[in-house]
């Protein structure tokens, strides 16, 4: 498997693992390092007496390091990948070491022990009562969410800014309370309107309705066994069994890592992982959360291609999903997007027409240029249409360098509204922006 | 959509004073407006929800995007030089990870010499970097070809490039690229760079003149005396001083001329009686004239010395002496320079002002001058080290390290040259002892001078002392990774 530097680098779980991965990268650090068509393993000579063992399970990128770093992966895996990225020659393809089979081995039989495991018997009549005591909790929360939206469109929006953080945290908390963590977050999301800009009120009144939609939604269709309630309950914080998920039959197929998004709140990370499948021509998205120093299941790298099977959360616009089963590929290339956008808004629309509450989406997007209008940047397509560039002052001077002002297939997350560029194909090759 | 806005004001002023109206509401909701008056009764708010949760999913079902005819950015043209190669680029990427800009510098210099441009996937970091380290702008221009000239025009803050034709620049350019043209063109044609400046003086502030007189130092010559003269009439007291010493380093000025002829009387070769005058001795005499022009003080010369053991006129003798030519003295007393020495250093008082011929030589270089007295090896004469041939100026560095081992750490930090591998020895072995003075980055910001071949000896210099022994091993690890980035750059230039 072949990846490139930035990719290996998307990897690492922060900025000094980054940089303290790339000061190991350095053949002088190494006492040993080899390579077969299963993993890559390497020995670096630390403060410690004895080097440390890195290893890398080429597989389903997974790595181990006797350091004892907490984080992950830690410095040394990364700079072993980069290194191997950077001199594959220099690995020796000798068998590989005892600790590096006994790894794999382990990691195998987990696997193993993992398909086979069986479920706990489950007491439906627990269960059940568990449930219909949530939903109680549930509603009478939403009836309060609804009565406090209620009164904010009696008084008008106009003293919202004077508000403060709290008026919006405490509805959150209350929400948190009625088992609604869902509706907490588009609650919280509320309270982070910017009211600085112009058009804060447009802003703060389309979520107050998509609050608005799904709390009301919810205690109207809250009996409906459609995948249309699944998108309810999902917005306003209903988990599933992801075992259960898990053994639905999913969908398999190329699947290229459009990009990575990764925030940390209070410890927790949560990684977005944009996936693009080549023949079904369908849009995923995969969650990850981790807490702070424990280590992630999933390493997908972006610009990278993948063959696996996705199981898609229930909606009536399947996107968020888990994956099953994950091999590798060594499919390159360019997948089609949409032409332009109009045809992505036709999209949209049909997306909307099933769900009028949606998260971001991904979009690839060809021959997209950039233009300057109204003291702000746009990406243009080949027909002249135009869609506002957010976070334009990061990301317009690597598109342009790239560019050179020359039309580009782009990789967008966002709505038609606006959007971000997460990568961009430049001479068949993806770069990450 | 007319509509939305309505929703919005409504928003703004709320239910309890504004019904949202339907009369604006598009014709395919029409319908759906009578079952949301049935469904939500004589709920106000419940009813504005309702509509406005259907306007917004209309509006975003319907989304019309802006579809306008612009110009664009234009196109960059095609590259004219080649790229670097693939292992320079990805030395270049380890550099900048390394946030070591004396080893960017080294790998732009490279880059230069060897004719090529960096990939444009590293412009915005290289031109950021520009934009605060200012003497990485002009090599990071000629490194990002025509691709980083176009996107330079499309970001203001990133604008530093001078253009195709100068003289267009020095008329329309910031002052930043006005004074970096006028600084080339100094050197290469002083005369046209002098006609330009004296064009547009009279337009130009005060700040900016300064700028501009500090810039003239580059390619300073008797032709800007007249010039320079004609400053005194300047407002601004700053110009008007910065003029002065322009002119001061000038030889033919009139204000050196005055400088000499002031000496002329103040310094004479007298013959001394000895030895119950059985015999004879030529010294030195040192007396200024009893008037002295004023100009000579209005131009700088402090009239009081600030020290007690030197009297104000031997003072003012040694200010005169360091801003004149050293050849003065060939023509004043007919000698040769050795001999001149000689003479000087038979009393105390002209053994002192040897140090002013000194200064005087580092300001009006004259290497058989600077040979001559370097040799002397009681004194430092530190300016005049650059004077000297490459093998001497390092001998004369290892001869004065242990008695002015931080003076000279100073200096050779300075240096253009890499150094020897037996310099750099004597260098560590100094600097390993005083950890807390000479930091890791210090060894950063040095690292240019730092011969590779140095790292197989980085271990001999370990100091004896535990607490400085402890920190030059880890300074030797971060020493060792930027040897092996100098190596790389090199390599990877010359593969």
């Amino acid at each position: 498997m072949t990846l490139s530097e930035d990719q290996i680098l998307a990897l690492a779980p922060d900025e000094a693992s980054k940089k303290a991965g790339l000061g190991l990268a350095n053949m002088s650090k190494w006492v040993s390092k080899g390579a077969n068509e299963l993993a890559i393993w390497g020995e670096c000579q630390g403060s410690g007496s004895k080097p440390y063992q890195a290893q890398i399970d080429l597989s389903n990128i997974a790595f181990k390091c006797s350091c004892p770093s907490r984080k992950f992966p830690c410095k040394h895996g990364i700079a072993l990948f980069l290194l191997y990225a950077r001199q594959t020659a220099s690995f020796t393809v000798d068998k590989q070491p005892a600790w590096v089979t006994e790894w794999l081995e382990k990691r195998a039989e987990k696997q193993e022990k993992k398909a086979a495991k069986e479920e706990a018997p489950v007491d439906e009549a627990a269960q059940a009562k568990r449930q219909l005591a949530r939903h109680e909790k549930v509603i009478h929360g939403i009836h309060e969410l609804q009565l406090w939206i209620k009164d904010i469109v009696r008084n008008g929006i106009l003293s919202i800014p004077e508000k403060g953080f709290p008026w919006f945290e405490n509805v959150a908390k209350r929400m948190v309370d009625a088992q609604a963590p869902g509706l907490a977050n588009m609650v919280r999301q509320l309270g982070e309107t910017n009211f600085f800009t112009e058009d804060w009120q447009q802003q703060f009144l389309e979520q107050l309705l998509k609050i608005y939609i799904v709390a009301e939604g919810y205690s109207k269709h809250h009996t409906d066994e459609t995948p249309f309630l699944q998108d309810l309950r999902s917005w306003v914080g209903f988990t599933i069994n992801q075992d259960e998920l898990k053994e639905q039959s999913g969908i398999t197929d190329t699947w290229l890592v459009l990009a990575k998004q990764s925030n940390e709140v209070d410890n927790v990370t949560t990684e977005k992982y944009w996936l693009y499948g080549l023949e079904q021509k369908k849009y995923a998205l995969v969650l990850q959360f981790t807490v702070r120093g424990q280590g992630s299941q999933l390493s997908l790298t972006p610009g990278l291609y993948v063959q696996a099977e996705l199981v898609f959360f229930p909606s009536v616009n399947p996107m968020r999903a888990l994956i099953k089963r994950q091999l590798n590929t060594q499919y390159t290339g360019i997948p089609k997007g949409f032409s332009g956008w109009e045809e992505l808004t036709g999209a949209h629309t049909e997306i909307y027409s099933r769900f009028p509450v949606q998260g971001e989406r991904p979009y690839i997007v060809e021959q997209l240029t950039t233009v300057r209008y109204n003291n702000q940047w746009w990406l243009c397509d080949q027909s002249s249409r135009m869609v506002p560039l957010r976070n334009a002052e990061k990301s317009i001077w690597p598109i342009l360098a790239i560019s050179g002002g020359q039309p580009l297939n782009m990789v967008l997350i966002g709505s038609p509204a606006q959007v971000e560029v997460a990568g961009l194909w430049q001479e068949n090759q993806y770069l990450l922006v | 959509m007319q509509s939305w806005e309505e929703v919005i004001h409504t928003a703004m002023i709320g239910t309890d004073k504004k019904i949202l109206s339907v009369t604006n509401l598009p014709a395919d909701l029409a319908a759906v407006q009578t079952t949301l008056s049935d469904l939500t009764g004589n709920d106000k708010e419940a009813l504005y929800l309702q509509q406005a949760s259907l306007l917004m999913n209309y509006k975003q079902c319907g989304l019309t995007l802006l579809q306008k005819e612009m110009a664009g950015t234009g196109i960059a043209l095609p590259e004219e030089k080649p790229y670097c190669s693939a292992a320079a680029a990805q030395v270049l990427k380890e550099v900048l990870n390394a946030e070591a800009p004396v080893l960017l510098h080294d790998w732009l210099n490279h880059c230069n010499e060897k004719g090529q441009v960096f990939q444009p996937v590293f412009i915005p970091a290289l031109f950021s970097k520009a934009t605060q380290e200012k003497h990485l702008q002009e090599l990071v221009m000629h490194c990002s070809g025509k691709r980083g000239e176009w996107i330079s025009r499309l970001n203001e803050n990133w604008n530093f490039y001078s253009g195709e034709n100068p003289e267009e620049t020095w008329q329309t350019g910031t002052q930043d690229q006005r004074r970096l043209v006028l600084k080339e063109t100094r050197i290469s044609d002083p005369a046209l760079g002098l006609a330009w400046l004296q064009q547009s003086w009279a337009t130009e502030d005060a700040a900016g003149k300064l700028g501009f007189l500090e810039v003239l130092k580059s390619g300073l010559n008797e032709a800007d005396i007249l010039f320079l003269e004609s400053l005194q009439t300047e407002k601004s007291k700053k110009v008007k001083e910065e003029a002065i010493n322009l002119l001061k380093h000038i030889p033919g000025s009139s204000l050196i001329r005055l400088y000499q002829q002031v000496l002329e009387e103040a310094v004479q070769v007298k013959k001394e009686r000895s030895l119950m005058g059985l015999s004879s001795k030529t010294v030195l005499h040192f007396k200024l004239p009893s008037s002295i022009p004023e100009a000579v003080f209005q131009s700088g010369i402090e009239k009081m010395s600030s020290q007690k053991n030197i009297s104000d006129d031997r003072f003012i003798i040694y200010q005169l002496i360091s801003y004149t030519p050293p050849v003065f003295w060939e023509k004043h007393f007919q000698l040769k320079p050795v001999e001149i020495i000689d003479l000087f250093c038979k009393t105390e008082e002209g053994y002192e002002h040897t140090g002013a011929i000194g200064l005087a030589a580092s300001r009006f270089p004259n290497p058989e001058w600077a040979a001559i007295l370097t040799s002397d090896p009681n004194r430092l004469f530190l300016d005049l080290i650059s004077q000297l041939p490459p093998d001497q100026q390092e001998k004369y560095l290892l001869k004065h390290f242990d008695k002015a081992g931080d003076t000279l750490m100073q200096l050779v930090a300075k240096t253009r040259e890499e150094w020897s591998v037996n310099l750099a020895k004597t260098i560590f072995k100094y600097t390993s002892n005083k950890p807390d003075q000479y930091p890791k980055s210090y060894y950063r910001d040095i690292i240019h001078l730092i011969p590779t071949a140095v790292a197989a000896e980085l271990n001999r210099c370990t100091p004896v002392e535990q607490y400085p022994a402890m920190t030059w091993n880890k300074t030797c690890e971060y020493l060792l990774y930027l040897l092996d980035l100098k190596k790389q750059i090199h390599q990877s230039f010359n593969q």
